[in-house]
């Protein structure tokens, strides 16, 4: 298990910058893909080293996958 | 550090959840909510209108009161929803209009702030997202850091 960290700094204007750190190689976009779902659309994006990484493991699930998830918790 | 990006908001809510924002927003920095029986107030020489890009109020026959007003020093700020679904914001006070202005848009950005801030720590909690820190900065942003594990 290895731990994905996301830094996130809302301004006072809502504008939102986000930091992954963890998920190496190109895994790290599947967190921003679901900032940008949750928050709206990227206007800058700067890739690191680590996105050069071989790849780590994410997975997201869709919103209704999680919808029915939370179904079956119910 | 495997990528830095920089996300502008784009709000699509019902009343009631931009509601809670305004009302967290207005109490941050220093606003009370007005009641509805409260006279307007006298003779406010001045009134600007802002129109929010990006923030858009569903709607909702459940919630008509579609308008909340906050009050500090003199200046109020109504915040409502327009026949055209965008969210509005109204300053109105004896201040200058330069003023009014600054006002309503320092507040309606911790509104959005507020709204963002909601939004993210509700569902990167249903992505198994766990806070390790949260923090209110000096310049005023909100800074998060949260943790997932991953096989």
């Amino acid at each position: 298990m290895e731990p994905h960290d996301l830094r996130i700094e809302i301004g006072k204007d809502g504008r939102v910058r986000i930091q992954t750190s963890g998920a190496k190689g190109k895994s790290c976009l599947a967190y921003v893909k679901l900032v940008e779902r949750i928050v709206g659309k990227a206007m800058s994006q700067e890739l690191t080293a680590e996105y050069y990484e071989p790849d780590s493991h994410v997975q997201i699930e869709a919103p209704e996958q999680q919808r029915q998830q939370q179904r079956r918790r119910e | 550090m495997s990528a830095v990006v920089v996300l502008a908001p784009i709000v699509v809510s019902s009343w009631p959840v931009l509601a809670a924002a305004v009302v967290s927003a207005a109490a941050s920095a220093g606003f009370r909510v007005v009641k509805r029986e409260e006279p307007k107030i006298r003779g406010a020489k001045n009134s600007v209108e802002l129109t929010m890009d990006n923030a858009d109020v569903v709607a909702d026959s459940l919630s008509p009161d579609q308008q909340i007003v906050v009050e500090r020093g003199g200046i109020r700020v109504r915040f409502s929803r327009d026949a055209r679904g965008h969210f509005r914001t109204c300053a109105e006070g004896d201040a200058s209009k330069e003023d009014l202005r600054k006002v309503g848009e320092d507040l309606s950005g911790r509104v959005i702030q507020q709204y963002v801030y909601q939004r993210l720590s509700q569902e990167l909690g249903q992505n198994g997202f766990s806070t390790v820190s949260e923090e209110k900065a000096p310049d005023g942003a909100i800074r998060l850091h949260v943790r997932r594990y991953q096989e």
